[in-house]
């Protein structure tokens, strides 16, 4: 059973804006890295790594002075993609533990722990805390009576806190853990104010009275006991990576490296949530502010990462941009992950989405229009027909008329067809001059006329005759208004 | 001569030194047969009960005889009607699926290729996925210079990907091409305009059928290891 006193739970990613940018970069989390912010007018760091710090890099330095004081710095820049991906990261976890989940700021979380069956204890926060590392967002958890102290004991945990008697936690709390404001500490350090619970003595009248609204939002911050709604929010539709790339891509191998982590990533997303990946969008913006995008739909949705990538990486072998790219999204629309019951009698598609893998690298090989499942077109037009994707995972219907072929020989086309010269006698074709033979014609049938689309640039019209030549062989020869043509040969 | 007497005194040498430890692999048993029945009578019977799963099956067709393309046209009908499905790699487009029935052609993979090379690649990727029942490699038309410039390890490669699976390849030619064939059928017939007319079944039954090569028929090679022991 869960103690009376923990029913909400607060997340809380320090230095939130730096790990958005290092989620896809985890290798650099052991250097000294720099977060500046573009937006600002004047570039300050913002955000440092722990080596940074240890090196003397402060937050508000600019770029020089904080490469005056490491050498070895890198140096990064917010992004706003990034940080949305985060936040989705973040929340999706979250709501992997608890259906009432609020975003309350940037980097922090607050789940409602009402009616959640327990134990909710540090176990079950590490477990919060592991998956969240999964996704390479390190976190604290903290655990108390209202969401504002859940908050309170987030920032202080190592990395878990559960609030267990309200006065003595705060009585302990660093005053600078609820962030005023430079002057206001000052003041409340002038004081002799040092801790949140000695703050909380003063009364909120005589905060009221000396510090004006500013203090009392402190002091109510600090006294954290108002037990306030959650704003809730709702799971997004849409799972997204994003990256920005300080440096211009030019190769397949950088671009797939990247990608395997997004879609590592994506996969243990969903697989959080319960969902299965239907949909990919890949999106790179190049070098000229112009898109390539590509959807990929996924014949059984699937959160393997395995297989999400290789179809990215078959694509991405018969792309070429005509600029280098400079930043890469990869969207997934989810979906519930289909149950595959293979069939008793009629064998379906073991491994639909290998199957469909194997379709694309047979288009990359031959083409598009190449591969496929013939479809006729409604016209008499001869050979007229075109190609789509086979779906052959769903259910077949047998042809009730079983063995009921065409009347005749198979006709073998030659596309495209083969010019002839012909020698007519009496309307009759008597010899054949072609590429494949070239001889007496001994029989022939026909003309067989047809024409269509007379009302269209491409209309067509023809005298089609079958023919038997000296050396036995039967085939099909069409005259046309550009000449005479070997259609086929009968096999 | 010598270097063979070597080879099986160096076998007797590590039988000796490590017997209980080292064996030399035992010949490959013949796989049990799978077969998948084309209904043609006399197809099925030349090849013992059908197109066998996991082996390569060449049909040759001279160039002067005709029915190749019946033959293959009958089995996309039949694989379709029991709910299979064919990959037919068409070596140089000359398929014509007019006339086939819609609900037929749902259940064939067409490929289209240009050229023989492709088609060999087309069947190393359709071989790898391994989940077409049957794959229909369709070389008839293609030009002899062409097909010869397919190297012998290629078919080793086909051969050695359609082992392990369920799928039965079939490779269509005019001339003995596939050296691995597990069986080689000659088949065809001699028709005449008249035969544009007939009935289809009635010319599938005027389709001749010759085994020329059937390797499960052969006895199975004497273990290595007896020359070992």
């Amino acid at each position: 059973m869960q103690a009376e006193s923990t029913q909400f739970a607060a997340i809380y990613l320090p230095d939130f804006f730096l790990q958005a940018v290092l989620r896809a970069e985890p290798e650099l989390r052991s250097c000294p890295v720099i977060l500046l912010d573009p937006q600002q007018p004047k570039a300050g760091v913002v955000q440092m790594t722990h080596t940074a710090r240890q090196a003397g890099v402060v937050e508000g330095m600019t770029p020089p002075q904080a490469m005056a004081r490491c050498a070895s710095l890198h140096i990064r820049h917010r992004v706003p993609a990034e940080e949305q991906a985060a936040t989705d990261a973040l929340l999706q976890c979250a709501w992997a533990f608890s259906p009432v989940v609020e975003a309350t700021a940037p980097g922090v979380c607050t789940l409602d722990l009402a009616g959640l069956p327990g134990p909710l204890d540090a176990t079950w926060a590490q477990g919060l805390i592991d998956q969240l590392a999964r996704l390479h967002l390190q976190a604290r958890v903290g655990m108390a009576a209202t969401p504002d102290l859940a908050l309170l004991a987030a920032r202080c945990a190592r990395p878990f806190l559960a609030v267990q008697d309200v006065e003595v936690f705060l009585a302990n709390l660093p005053i600078e853990s609820l962030e005023p404001g430079a002057d206001l500490l000052r003041l409340l350090r002038k004081w002799g104010i040092r801790t949140a619970g000695q703050f909380c003595g003063l009364g909120k009248s005589q905060v009221a009275e000396r510090l004006g609204p500013d203090g009392v939002a402190l002091w109510e911050r600090a006294c954290a006991q108002r037990l306030r709604p959650l704003r809730r929010v709702q799971p997004p539709a849409v799972f997204e990576e994003a990256m920005e790339f300080e440096r211009e891509v030019e190769s397949l191998e950088p671009l797939l490296f990247v990608l395997g982590r997004f879609v590592g990533q994506l996969a243990q997303r969903l697989a959080l949530a319960g969902l299965a990946a239907a949909q990919l969008e890949l999106r790179l913006r190049l070098a000229d502010g112009t898109q390539y995008q590509r959807l990929f739909n996924i014949p059984a949705p699937t959160t393997d990462p395995t297989v999400l990538l290789r179809m990215l990486q078959t694509h991405l072998e018969t792309v070429r941009t005509p600029q280098p790219i400079t930043a890469l999204f990869l969207q997934v629309t989810p979906a519930r992950p289909a149950g595959h019951q293979l069939g008793l009698f009629q064998p379906a598609l073991r491994d639909p989405n290998q199957f469909h893998e194997t379709l694309m690298r047979l288009t990359a090989l031959l083409g598009a229009d190449r591969v496929g499942t013939p479809v006729l077109e409604w016209s008499h037009r001869p050979d007229a027909f075109r190609l789509q994707v086979p779906r052959f995972d769903a259910a077949h219907t047998s042809s009730s008329s079983a063995g009921a072929l065409p009347p005749g020989l198979s006709l073998r086309r030659f596309r495209p067809p083969i010019p002839a010269t012909v020698q007519v006698r009496d309307g009759q074709p008597m010899f054949l001059c072609a590429d494949r033979f070239n001889g007496p014609i001994v029989a022939a049938r026909g003309p067989w006329r047809t024409s269509g689309q007379w009302w269209d640039p491409n209309c067509w019209q023809r005298d089609e005759w079958d023919v038997q030549t000296a050396d036995g062989r039967l085939y099909r020869l069409s005259l046309q208004p550009t000449g005479w043509f070997l259609e086929g040969l009968y096999d | 001569m010598v270097a063979a007497q070597n080879i099986v005194q160096l076998r007797q040498l590590l039988a000796q030194r490590f017997g209980g430890v080292w064996s030399l692999p035992e010949a490959p048993q013949p796989k049990p047969a799978h077969y998948i029945a084309t209904g043609l009578p006399q197809l099925d019977e030349a090849l013992g009960g059908g197109l066998p799963k996991g082996n390569l099956t060449e049909l040759l067709c001279p160039i002067r005889q005709m029915g190749s393309g019946l033959v293959l046209r009958w089995l996309v009908q039949q694989l379709s009607c029991r709910g299979l499905w064919l990959a037919l790699i068409d070596g140089l487009d000359s398929f014509d699926p007019a006339g086939l029935e819609q609900a037929t052609l749902a259940r064939l993979l067409w490929v289209r290729c240009q050229q023989a090379i492709q088609a060999i690649q087309a069947a190393d990727l359709l071989l790898r996925d391994s989940q077409a029942p049957v794959v229909v490699l369709d070389l008839r038309l293609n030009p002899a210079q062409h097909l010869r410039a397919i190297p012998h390890s290629a078919w080793y490669r086909l051969q050695r990907l359609v082992d392990p699976t369920e799928t039965a390849l079939v490779v269509l030619t005019a001339q003995p091409w596939v050296s691995t064939a597990q069986a080689r059928v000659e088949l065809g017939g001699r028709f005449g305009l008249d035969a544009l007319d007939q009935d289809a079944s009635g010319l599938l039954a005027r389709v001749q059928v010759k085994v020329l090569l059937h390797r499960a028929a052969a006895q199975p090679a004497e273990p290595l290891v007896a020359h070992a022991s």
